[in-house]
């Protein structure tokens, strides 16, 4: 039969395909805050010529203008004035990127683009937060000593650390370690040293314990300021964890599970919050802490279910009613509330079921300015990793398709907590093991029904089988006081690609077409079992699949054209039990990555240019999550002694 | 009061990327264009009159001809690396997976001048007189000129499809 097209259905088809190219939504933020900085510089500059010929009450109203402008957030706050709320500001970013695995919880300390980072009983790394295109992020031993607290000086050159011998400082450039005071270890212990606002000494706790038959008892904390010989010491107050403010007039400090702030030439003190760990914001405009918070509800007579949740939080110093959660910590119900509520039976006695958080939040750190909050997180349950996040906060509202693209990433990155936080009302469980997501991208944004949406891919595997998912969903937001949500999840579509009896399959909508069958694939080298497709991933823009072909002495990888039907060899790999666990394309297709390791040989991660039919890397990554893609960029993480680094690389930047 | 240079970007971002994109054909040389084309746009934007939207393209279009001038590139032929969906269609039926690959078929077959003025209008979502003012034509003639275009694109796709 002949087929007519209409001029309509011509134009309906060039309008679908407009809507499916996907912006680049990471650039667009980028550009537009290069340019916003410009033109705000450009409007001060007139608002100053201005201001210069008019008169000094003119003078005095622009002066006040331009310091309400939101600007950045570099000095923008200082003690005295209140430039940005607390409340004013977003959370643009949470996503945890170093694992100290065994570590503990031990604060890092920040120095201009340095993260100081100590692990426990290892010493301590430095690991710089800005890298160059396409390096791994390097974490380089500073110090190789036990240690419970660190601090950097202002001026970089000193790093002042506590253990439980005492409080020393290390020159960082010539090495030299110098003891500032010595406790016994027994009972008398010095501890959280931090640098004044000039460097000329530092603010210690002193803490005297007393055993008991069992454990011990805390008898006094007290803070100092001391000078880095430990000739001269003056007692401050009673209290631990003293910063000093950054014109030296004030600290904030803890005690009594209570954030104080201090006068230094008055005395005066007030109570900023409940918490701990209280963490002084560069600029001295803002504190910031970890607070629990109890609710409890009675549910029958004298039957009750607390949820205990600790969170972070950041106050204002010059207004503590200006405050924040910026952590979104949640109920973990290690105990189902309603089984629990079906087998209890009332009684005069109080019987309360309580919740703990799903995590556990510590030391909160400042980075440069307010912009930034490095906090260490570990999640309640049995094997959980303490891993640290970085917590971006601006005044800004994230884009829908920044808010999805965080979303997914956080949902592969394991940080349930913000991808919840992401959501109006999100599900009890996020993540499972299998199919597991090991890529995504953004693909266009829209509306419907003045509802905004993000349509997207999801990429899953599962680990060492032939499976392969291409999940399109479209992700309906709501506008809400947190800037845009989640509301809903609809799926637009769904392809698997699979292997059974021999056959690879490509299964969407309902209909299902062969691809190709195993024994079209040459079989891998080597001895040993019949061959066996152990991970494949599937590209819908080229219409290409990876496969590994694997036997028990390796696997070889394998490139097929849909359309061609043209089978490559990119490489094998031999090895006793070597695996490949999951492959996945980048969004474009012109990547592919296959995660893969065996008894003998640790994870290790491939990275293949289609294009070109170049293996770009081929490296060993022991202990690290699998790398997954973000969009276009590889998201790999990196080992280091104590645990490993995540970061993002660009492929076309290893073709130089 | 004029428009904002920042309410200018954040309105037309998107259409600038997509047309630009569908000039490329790759998000590598899209995002270094588009870059180019509203840093140049800033520096430009206070000289800025008759309507913004149409000022921005020609902006775009004057730079994309030195990107390629300078590269000893042509543009890319529309759809040579295909946005997504274009493959499998999540929602059609067969026929219109085959509509779409000849449609595109079609598109690489016009002159330049004709796929300029579809990108112009579906890709960079332009009305006609906006076209008109980038083109230096009058509206009627753009109008026509578009309706021209998509009738040999439906003759090539009915040949496409009937073969």
């Amino acid at each position: 039969m002949f087929k007519r097209v209409k001029t309509k259905s011509i134009e309906k088809n060039l309008m679908k395909w407009r809507a499916e190219i996907p912006v680049n939504q990471h650039l667009k933020q980028s550009l537009r805050t290069r340019f916003g900085g410009k033109e705000r510089g450009k409007r001060k500059k007139i608002g100053w010529t201005y201001g210069v010929a008019a008169a000094a009450a003119l003078v005095l109203l622009f002066a006040s203008v331009l310091f309400n402008i939101p600007n950045s957030n570099r000095g923008e706050n200082t003690p005295h004035g209140r430039k940005v709320l607390a409340a004013e500001l977003n959370i643009t970013s949470a996503f945890s990127f170093v694992d100290i695995l065994g570590g503990g919880n031990l604060a890092p300390a920040v120095w201009q683009d340095y993260l100081y980072i100590p692990v426990s009983e290892k010493g301590v790394y430095r690991l710089s937060t800005r890298l160059a295109d396409g390096k791994k992020p390097e974490m380089v031993k500073v110090l190789e000593a036990a240690t419970s607290f660190i601090s950097v000086s202002h001026d970089g050159k000193r790093l002042a650390f506590a253990n439980d011998k005492g409080i020393f400082v290390k020159d960082l450039e010539n090495g030299a370690i110098k003891t500032v005071v010595e406790g016994n270890g027994i009972d008398l212990f010095y501890e959280e040293p931090t640098w004044s606002h000039d460097d000329s000494r530092l603010v210690i706790t002193k803490k005297v314990i007393e055993w008991k038959e069992h454990g011990f008892e805390v008898k006094s904390q007290e803070i100092y300021t001391v000078t880095p010989d430990g000739k001269e010491a003056v007692k401050i107050t009673d209290g631990s964890y003293g910063t000093m403010a950054p014109d030296g007039l004030f600290i904030v400090f803890e005690r009594d599970r209570k954030i104080m702030k201090r006068d230094l030439s008055s005395g005066q003190e007030m109570t900023i919050d409940d918490g701990r760990f209280p963490a002084l914001s560069p600029e001295g405009g803002f504190v910031a802490y970890v607070k629990s918070v109890q609710t409890k509800r009675e549910v029958k007579p004298n039957v009750f279910i607390s949820d205990d949740l600790s969170d972070v939080y950041i106050a204002s110093v010059a207004d503590p009613a200006d405050r924040k959660k910026v952590t979104a910590n949640y109920s973990n119900q290690h105990i189902s509330p309603e089984e629990w509520l079906a087998k209890v039976n009332t009684s005069p006695t109080p019987q309360t079921l309580v919740l703990p958080g799903a995590y556990s939040y510590y030391n909160p750190v400042w980075g440069r300015d307010f912009g930034t909050l490095y906090v260490l997180k570990s999640p309640n349950r049995e094997g959980g990793e303490m891993r640290l996040m970085r917590i971006a906060m601006a005044q800004k509202v994230l884009p829908v398709a920044e808010v999805v693209s965080q979303w997914l990433e956080a949902v592969v990155n394991r940080d349930d907590d913000y991808a919840k936080s992401l959501m109006t009302s999100p599900p009890a469980v996020l993540t499972i093991s299998n199919p597991h997501p090991v890529g995504y991208t953004v693909l266009a944004s829209g509306s419907e029904h003045n509802q905004p949406y993000v349509d997207a891919e999801q990429y899953l595997a599962y680990t060492a089988n032939p499976y392969h998912q291409i999940l399109r969903q479209r992700f309906y937001l709501k506008e809400t006081g947190r800037g845009y949500l989640i509301d809903e999840i609809k799926e637009i579509g769904n392809i698997q690609v699979y292997e059974r009896d021999g056959i690879v399959w490509e299964e969407s909508n309902g209909k299902r077409r062969e691809l190709i069958g195993l024994q079209d694939l040459q079989p891998a080298t080597g001895q040993g079992a019949a061959n066996r497709i152990s991970a494949l991933a599937y590209s819908r823009q080229t219409g290409k699949v990876l496969f590994a072909v694997q036997n028990t002495e390796g696997f070889a990888v394998k490139l097929f054209d849909v359309s061609t039907r043209i089978v490559v060899d990119v490489t094998s790999l031999q090895g006793h039990d070597l695996v490949a666990m999951d492959a996945s394309f980048s969004a474009g297709g012109r990547y592919a990555v296959l995660n893969y390791g065996g008894l003998q040989i640790p994870y290790s991660v491939l990275l293949y240019d289609v294009q070109s039919g170049r293996v770009l890397m081929n490296e060993s990554l022991p202990n690290a999550p699998q790398a997954h893609w973000a969009g276009e960029n590889l998201v790999l993480y990196s080992p280091y002694d104590g645990g490993y680094v995540r970061w993002e690389l660009d492929p076309p930047k290893l073709l130089n | 009061m004029a428009e904002s240079f920042l309410m200018l970007y954040d309105r037309y971002f998107d259409d600038v990327y997509r047309y630009v994109y569908s000039k490329t054909g790759n998000r590598w040389d899209t995002d270094d264009l588009v870059s180019e084309i509203f840093t140049k746009a800033f520096e430009k934007f206070p000289a800025v009159a008759g309507d913004p939207k149409a000022w921005l393209f020609t902006v775009a279009r004057n730079l994309a001809i030195d990107f390629y001038r300078g590269r000893g590139r042509k543009p890319a032929l529309l759809g040579s690396e295909e946005p997504p969906g274009e493959d499998v269609k999540w929602d059609d039926q067969l026929i219109k997976t085959e509509e779409t690959r000849c449609l595109k078929m079609a598109l690489d077959s016009l002159p330049e001048e004709g796929r300029e003025i579809i990108r112009l209008r579906y890709f960079a979502n332009l009305k006609h007189r906006q076209i008109a003012g980038i083109l230096q034509k009058n509206e009627g003639a753009v109008k026509m000129r578009i309706r021209r275009v998509l009738d040999e694109l439906r003759e090539m796709v009915d040949k496409c499809l009937n073969a």
